[in-house]
């Protein structure tokens, strides 16, 4: 019988995605075994033509990474939705827009702004831009689009599974690979794969204590005690609201949880979730003093939608 | 739903013992108030999550009122200051957000209070009339438009 | 099943409330509307869906149509939401699967615009659509009732409630904040309108209620805390001491005796009562109490605590023998005291706020002389109560040494003293020059203590005839050691040691062991303490020309006592200020001046005293013969030091400050020779604690919990507080001044050693007494405590807390008056004869301050009376309620005036309310009689200018609008029918219960007519004037209106407990701890090994908190879910897709 066929695409993403696959060392080799791999424009040199060829269906796994940034990505997305039978939005990017999706903060046009004429170092004497068709001796050249607003990928196409993390880890990764490859019954369409039911602190060894937060601290203006809870000593940790199976890779390194697994299940915004949780246990009844204590920390957006901002209830900053 | 003239949708959550019964009595005492502001009961001020508010907000409410008993008064002793220091965390976010203070609202308003509870309402009507409807970008799809805007480059 | 309703057979009815609604909201436009939502099986509207019929069409629906769900948009839930529960539970659909939507309080009796109230109303029955789809069945536990009741307050309500309950066998905790139960209801007169006798109708009650075995009355007490919920309530009570326990047989003897008087509340301060007493004769308890506010400041300041309010007050009445006895319970050397006390007390005295202290110190002597003089010289003391067999042996016989022996000895000890001179008392006999302190007086007191079995061994040394070690071996198992300070500080200048030159404690010493050294004709004293002083009295009586006391500070500073300092002046002592010796110049050997520099004030020192510097170049020289120095002295530990025990810096013998127990087991240390010079009062507040101390380490107890006076660091006294609740301000209060001292004439006293102060005549004693102000109310004169057959009085007791347990509370606190003084123009408090409604039904009991005759404060009876209405009542200024009594008790007062005088009376009112059974036909009975009635509101009410004689001494100017015209009316008496206030305090009950309050302040009910009993919080009831004002037998009723819904709670047995609550999904939880402490109940308890929070249903009230809390989203609110929430906000708004975004995860719940 054939080997299933594969699928690994990047769109908006930094490549840890392909770079968290990887790691999976030798394994690699036993997806290459286990999987008939037609498509990965980091590895393999494939033409977008040669996908759009392709038959509606004839992809049984997609691991689509990357936020929707770009007419291109976009494209893509619409591409694979359809050739692909099972989409699997691989890692925080595709599962909930993560960094890209801070661009939300602000517009495109801002951005093309600094980046192409504000900037120190930029020589832009006439403030040429980059525009989506442009004429050259050798002919029209035409570039994606960019998008004013950065998606995740189930905000374009309908998405079957969500692996979140950034990076997902090794382990997790191999886990939905043998899922899938093992040809077992899949879990209800829209669930997240190869990651836990509870939260970060379920697999962070350090101990906890009831909360009562008089003061946060920023991660230099601490050395945090290596065995308590960082919460406890004030270090804003997502951990509590941010869905387990990356091991709490960052806290048990000494890092407060940044949220990269997104939210728990149950949870539909993680950030005003973390931001309802800080807030009830700030110890003080006093209004003056508990704007004092949360004027402590900077950046609510930056800091409690770091990786979920495309996905959040409010999606962007309002301009 | 397209609105030819703009009406105002506002969410109230109130607490059953306090805000609630206040509203009730303007009822009981015909007091008018703005029939924009619509009222989710909860027992306490303490159940409201800020998620909810995001979400009244991300589902098309102009402005949130969130409304309890006085300080001291909770029937859960401290409800009603896990909602102010929630409160207080959500208004710092929103004003990150862009979305103006005037938008959510927090008022202490007691069974007695009918009057006041009434007068809220009216205000924040007012309020929300001046702000103009609440348009989160976040709402609309990817923009298509957009490409028209960028024109074309000679070389 | 999807988010959205698909699937779901919901049943949606509104209702329209006759045309309640339907007037303002298009109900069939809505129940059309609501009949296109996905999930909806039946949509429908019916007139009235509260009616019989409507619950029937929704069973019907439920059986015929299967619905799964219903939905009733009508009334509040706070209405119906029961109602419609039932229903849907009584054609076996759960109760928890209903939900309601509010389209009439909230929406039609709202909103005028009926378009834009039936589109509320389209959005309202949509979010409760939309949340109905995500309820689920719940199923609501029991928890047995436990039978037994809370009630709070006394009045006629409280009384009537409990006795209802008693009747049914039920026990009641009956708790009052008065002294006594009856409420306002005991001091009312006669009740109208059938003029039957207040106390005849509630006196029996009262007594029955006290009877009851199952009625515990705590009064006195008040509520502090109330945890809990319906059928199971802990209530925390604090019980204030009585001072009087219940074998008091209301005897009335211990009135008698008590000295002290004051207002009484009872009477609204018009009558007189004792400090201990009842508020009225046919009080329940029927149990005297003592009035004890914050203890009288000169006690406090005392080192010994003695009673001085108490003796004075005795004095006062001329019981002087009284007196001299209450001085002796405590005071060990009380003829001393008497005479050389520095009397801290007077200085603490509150009188000198208004002129000068009371003359404190002199009273006692006075008492103590008077006791020798006519009560057969002192009195034997009083036998021990028990023996003690240890030997106790006190070093020294000072006034340390004194008062621990006496303690000791009333403690059942017979302790040695040793005093290494051969004269006995210390200080008190060889520092005190006779004419402050003759000898003979110091030997009565030795000699009394001497008489209660201590034995003195004089001019035996401890450290050198004998040591700690020696006496030990004899058996002595304690020692105080309270050697004094008997060494004088040397000057230290060049000099000191010529001829002439001499340490004035040893000056003073050697006078009074009556070998006096040889002094010259020109003596100078350098120092400014007592001993200063004392020693140039004295050699000024040993017939020096010229005695010169060098001070380096000016008078203000000098420490010795000021009167002394008068005396030493008057007897041509000269004082030479801002002086200090360099040297001391000397020819051949002996003293022939002193080398002195002038001084001037600097900066305040350690002690705040402004420090004393040179003045350059101002050195000078002074001739004296004779130079005492008394700049200091300090004690003689050499021999001491031998016996291991440990020495401060300063040279003092080291103790602890509380129990003065030394670095030597079983060696105790207190007075001088521990903290330096100090009074003689401070001495022996140290042997008395002393005494205590050895007595606990003799038995073996701890040194903790003393028992004897310590004074206060803080005395709370001054300029803003009173003496007492009842005292006038100090600057109200008459100036008396304080009665002088007589004294021998200077001049002649100087010559010789007759005691200089000749004591208080008893006419003196009794007028200085008098100036006393009674702080504190209970003066502690112990004369009840003798009086009392029963030995039912104990000044010793403390306050209680108890804690109770019950099913259900009701709180029946009724009212208090409106304080008419807010109401200048009525000139209460500032004209005589204006008085309030319940000072005038004071006026009228028999029991009252005039014994019920109508009088004027002149005492003649008033020729004509106003009684005004309204009076803060249907005022927008105060209250704009009605008071609702007001009316007819106003009548009852003109029918009472017409009754008892012959006296005119006008009413002055708005409109008469006479709504009651019997009440109209009481108006007219009244108005037969021939009252006044003019209908108007009083604009003012002022005294007549020059009221020419038959006219009134008051003028009440109104306005007549039948007549339309003003009217000025002359009377010789003003009543105000004040308004019936929300009783002062229910604020913090109301806040302890967590009920709410209706605008006017009253406390609210859950509804006016289908629940005006009940509030909002189940198991806490309400009833009579606490709930708004009203008449006895509306406050009867409603009393025992109350407890039949309280005993029908009990009949049940078991109470259903609200399944709303918070529960925690184990697989969901992180263990992050972030809901431990937002629960105000404690409900979530962390399980160390699962590493997961659990809530304890019982505890939990599903307030929310902690699910709004979990950032993990693992804690549901059942019955709140954010399922619900989320889906409800989406109904509201109109995005029924919005739902879908609810994560599918949260589906798979249960």
């Amino acid at each position: 019988m054939p080997k299933p066929k594969l699928a690994i695409y990047w769109a908006a993403s930094c490549g840890g995605c392909e770079i968290a696959i990887l790691d999976l060392n030798e394994k690699v080799l036993e997806v290459e075994k286990a999987f008939d791999i037609v498509f990965w424009p980091v590895a393999l040199d494939v033409k977008y033509a040669d996908l759009e060829a392709m038959a509606p269906g004839s992809i049984d796994l997609c691991l689509f990474n990357g936020a929707i940034r770009s007419s291109e990505n976009e494209h893509l997305a619409r591409i694979l939705r359809d050739r692909a039978k099972t989409l699997v939005a691989f890692g925080s990017c595709a599962h909930e827009g993560c960094i890209p999706a801070l661009a939300n903060t602000t517009t495109r046009d801002r951005i093309l702004g600094i980046v192409y004429r504000e900037t120190p170092s930029t020589v832009n004497a006439d403030g040429t831009l980059p525009a989506r068709i442009s004429l050259l001796p050798e002919g029209e050249v035409e570039l994606p689009e960019l998008w004013d607003e950065v998606k995740a990928l189930d905000q374009v196409v309908t998405v079957d599974y969500y692996v979140p993390g950034c990076p997902p880890q090794p382990h997790r990764i191999w886990e939905v690979v043998e899922l899938v490859a093992s040809g077992a019954p899949l879990p209800p369409k829209g669930s997240v794969i190869g990651a836990g039911q509870d939260t970060c602190c379920e697999e962070c060894p350090r101990t906890r204590e009831e909360k009562r937060i008089r003061r946060f601290v920023r991660p230099h203006e601490v050395i945090a005690d290596p065995a308590r809870c960082l919460l406890d000593q004030g270090l804003v940790c997502l951990g509590p609201a941010t869905r387990s199976g990356c091991g709490a890779l960052c806290p048990q390194a000494g890092m407060a949880c940044r949220g990269c697994y997104g939210p728990p299940p149950g949870v539909q915004d993680q950030g005003a979730k973390m931001i309802s949780a800080l807030a009830s246990v700030i110890d003080s009844t006093d209004e003056q003093e508990i704007g004092m204590i949360l004027d402590q920390i900077p950046d609510p957006v930056g800091t409690f939608y770091r990786f979920s901002l495309a996905h959040s209830l409010l999606r962007r900053v309002r301009q | 739903m397209t609105e030819t003239r703009f009406e105002p949708r506002i969410v109230a959550f109130l607490c059953n013992w306090c805000a609630y019964s206040g509203a009730d009595l303007a009822g009981v005492s015909r007091i008018p108030s703005s029939p924009c502001v619509r009222a989710i009961r909860v027992m306490c001020t303490g159940r409201i999550d800020p998620g909810f508010v995001l979400h009244a907000f991300a589902s098309g409410a102009d402005a949130v009122l969130l409304a309890g008993c006085h300080p001291g008064d909770c029937h859960y002793s401290e409800g009603n200051y896990k909602c102010l220091r929630r409160a207080l965390a959500l208004r710092r976010l929103l004003r990150a957000f862009g979305v103006e203070e005037d938008r959510v609202r927090l008022e202490w308003i007691s069974a007695s209070e009918a009057e006041k509870f009434a007068q809220v309402t009216r205000e924040m009507e007012e309020a929300v009339r001046r702000l103009g409807p609440l348009r989160l970008n976040g709402g609309a799809g990817p923009t298509e438009g957009e490409s028209k805007e960028s024109g074309r480059a000679e070389a | 099943m999807k988010a959205n309703g698909d699937g779901r057979r919901i049943g949606f009815y509104i209702c329209h409330c006759g045309s309640n609604i339907a007037a303002t909201v298009d109900v069939a436009a809505v129940a059309n509307h609501v009949a296109g939502l996905s999930g909806v099986a039946v949509s429908r509207h019916y007139a009235f869906m509260c009616s019989q019929p409507g619950q029937d069409m929704i069973a019907r629906d439920i059986r015929e149509e299967r619905l799964d769900r219903v939905v009733v948009a009508a009334c509040s839930p706070m209405m119906h939401e029961l109602t419609f529960r039932n229903a849907c539970q009584g054609a076996g659909l759960n109760r928890y699967l209903f939900q309601m939507a509010n389209v009439r309080e909230q929406c039609a009796w709202v909103h005028a615009d009926r378009p834009a109230a039936t589109e509320k109303a389209k959005s309202l029955a949509r979010a409760a659509v939309a949340r109905v789809a995500h309820q689920r069945p719940l199923e609501a536990a029991t928890i047995p009732v436990n039978p037994d009741t809370l009630v709070i307050g006394g009045g006629i309500a409280g009384i009537q409630a409990a006795l209802d309950l008693a009747e049914a066998g039920r026990e009641v905790w009956l708790v009052e904040r008065e002294s006594t139960i009856g409420g306002n209801m005991a001091r009312f007169d006669k009740t109208f309108p059938t003029l039957d006798c207040a106390s005849c109708i509630l006196t029996p009650k009262m007594v029955s209620v006290g009877h009851r075995k199952n009625v515990h009355i705590l009064t006195q007490s008040q509520v502090e805390q109330v945890s809990g919920f319906a059928g199971s309530f802990e209530a925390r009570v604090r019980k204030k001491a009585r001072y009087v326990s219940d074998q008091c047989t209301a005897c009335q003897e211990c009135e008698k005796v008590c000295p002290v008087e004051v207002p009484n509340a009872f009477d609204l301060l018009l009558k007189k009562r004792k400090a201990i007493h009842k508020a009225f004769p046919q009080a329940v308890p029927n149990t005297y109490l003592i009035d004890k506010q914050e203890r009288p400041p000169c006690r406090e300041a005392c080192p010994i605590g003695q009673e001085a309010a108490g003796y004075v007050a005795l004095i006062g009445q001329g019981r002087f023998a009284e007196a001299a006895e209450l001085i002796r319970m405590r005071n060990p050397l009380p003829v001393v005291c008497g005479r050389v006390c520095y009397h801290p007390c007077e200085a603490e005295c509150n009188r000198g706020f208004v002129d000068e202290p009371v003359a404190i110190q002199h009273l006692k002597r006075f008492a103590l002389d008077w006791q020798e003089k006519h009560s057969g010289g002192i009195p034997a003391p009083p036998p021990p109560t028990e023996r003690r067999p240890e030997k106790v042996a006190i070093v020294g016989s000072g006034p340390a040494g004194l008062a621990c022996a006496h303690d000791l000895a009333t403690r059942g000890y017979r302790p040695t003293v040793f005093e290494r001179d051969v004269v006995l008392g210390g200080m008190l006999a060889l520092g005190i020059p006779r004419y402050r302190l003759p000898r003979e007086r110091l030997l009565q007191d030795i000699d009394f203590i001497r008489r209660m079995g201590v034995e003195f061994r004089t001019g035996v040394e401890v450290g050198r005839d004998v040591t700690i070690g020696q006496l030990r071996k004899e058996g002595y198992k304690a020692f105080f050691v309270a050697a004094g300070a008997h060494v004088g500080v040397p000057l230290d200048v060049p000099g000191e040691r010529l001829a002439g030159v001499m340490q004035g404690v040893e000056f003073l010493r050697r006078h009074a062991l009556g070998i006096p050294p040889a002094v010259g004709r020109n003596v100078a004293v350098v120092g400014g303490g007592n001993t200063a002083v004392d020693a140039a009295r004295t050699v000024l009586r040993e017939g020096a020309e010229h005695v010169t006391i060098l001070y380096r500070r000016t008078r203000a500073e000098m420490p010795a006592v000021e009167h002394e300092i008068a005396d030493a002046e008057a007897e041509g002592v000269r004082f030479a200020y801002l002086r200090a010796p360099l040297e001391v110049l000397g020819e051949d050997g002996r003293v022939s001046g002193l080398r002195c520099v002038e001084m001037e004030l600097g900066e305040p020192d350690a002690s705040g005293r402004r420090r004393p510097v040179p003045v350059p170049g101002s050195e000078h020289t002074l001739s004296f013969d004779t130079v005492l120095v008394a700049i200091g002295q300090s004690p003689d530990l050499s021999l001491l030091g031998g016996e291991g025990l440990k020495l401060d810096r300063r040279g003092t013998l080291e103790a602890n400050g509380e129990t003065f127990a030394t670095s030597v087991p079983g060696v105790f240390g207190g007075g001088d020779v521990v903290f330096g010079p100090a009074t003689v009062i401070a001495a022996m507040g140290a042997g008395k604690r002393a005494a205590e101390a050895i007595d606990k380490y003799l038995r073996g107890e701890p040194l903790t919990d003393f028992h004897t006076h310590a004074v206060p660091t803080q005395i709370r006294r001054g300029e803003s507080f009173r003496p007492h609740p009842y005292a006038p301000p100090y600057t109200q209060t008459p100036k008396r001044p304080r009665q002088a001292m007589p004294k021998l004439p200077a001049p002649d006293r100087a010559q010789g050693w007759e005691e200089v102060e000749l004591g208080f005549t008893e006419e003196q004693a009794v007028a200085e007494a008098q100036r006393c102000l009674h702080c504190g109310v209970c003066v502690d004169c112990y004369q009840c405590v003798k009086a009392c057959q029963p030995g039912a009085v104990d000044h010793a007791m403390k306050d209680e807390v108890l804690d109770l347990k019950v099913g259900q509370v009701l709180v029946t606190t009724g009212y208090d008056l409106f304080d008419p003084r807010r109401m200048a123009q009525y000139g209460y408090g500032r004209l005589d004869n204006v008085v309030t409604s319940l000072e005038f039904e004071r006026m009228l009991a028999s029991t009252g301050p005039t014994g019920g005759r109508l009088a004027l404060k002149n005492g003649e009876e008033p020729r004509a009376v106003a009684i005004v209405h309204c009076v803060g009542s249907r005022d927008e200024n105060y209250h704009r309620y009605c008071s609702r009594v007001c009316c007819m008790y106003a009548l009852k007062f003109a029918h009472l005036v017409h009754d008892r005088t012959r006296a005119a009376v006008y009413e002055f009112y708005i409109d008469m309310r006479a709504y009651g059974k019997g009440y109209e036909e009481f108006y007219g009975r009244v108005l037969a009689e021939g009252v006044n009635v003019i209908r108007g509101k009083v604009a003012e009410v002022f005294a007549a200018p020059d009221a020419p004689p038959g006219e009134g001494h008051l003028i009440v100017r109104a306005e007549d609008t039948l007549l339309g015209k003003q009217r000025e009316i002359p009377v010789d008496m003003v009543i105000l029918c004040c308004a019936l206030e929300p009783a002062q305090g229910i604020e913090a009950l109301r806040r302890t219960l967590h009920l709410s309050q209706s605008p006017d302040g009253f406390l609210l009910e859950r509804h006016p007519k289908l629940d005006p009993t009940g509030t909002a919080s189940d198991g806490i009831f309400v009833a009579g004037c606490a709930q708004g004002p009203k008449d006895i037998p509306d406050t009867v009723a409603q009393a025992s209106a109350a407890a039949s819904r309280m005993l029908g709670l009990i009949a049940r047995g078991e109470i259903a407990v609200d399944p709303i609550k918070a529960r925690v999904e184990p697989e969901l939880c992180g263990g992050c701890r972030i809901c431990n402490n937002v629960c105000p109940y404690n409900a979530i308890r962390w399980l160390e090994d699962e590493k997961v929070a659990e809530v304890l249903d019982a505890v939990c009230k599903g307030c929310g908190t902690c699910v709004a809390a979990c950032p993990a989203g693992a804690i549901t609110g059942l019955g709140f879910s954010d399922e619900q929430i989320y889906a409800e906000i989406d109904g509201l708004l109109g995005t029924p897709e919005a739902a879908s975004r609810v994560p599918t995860t949260l589906e798979a719940r249960p």
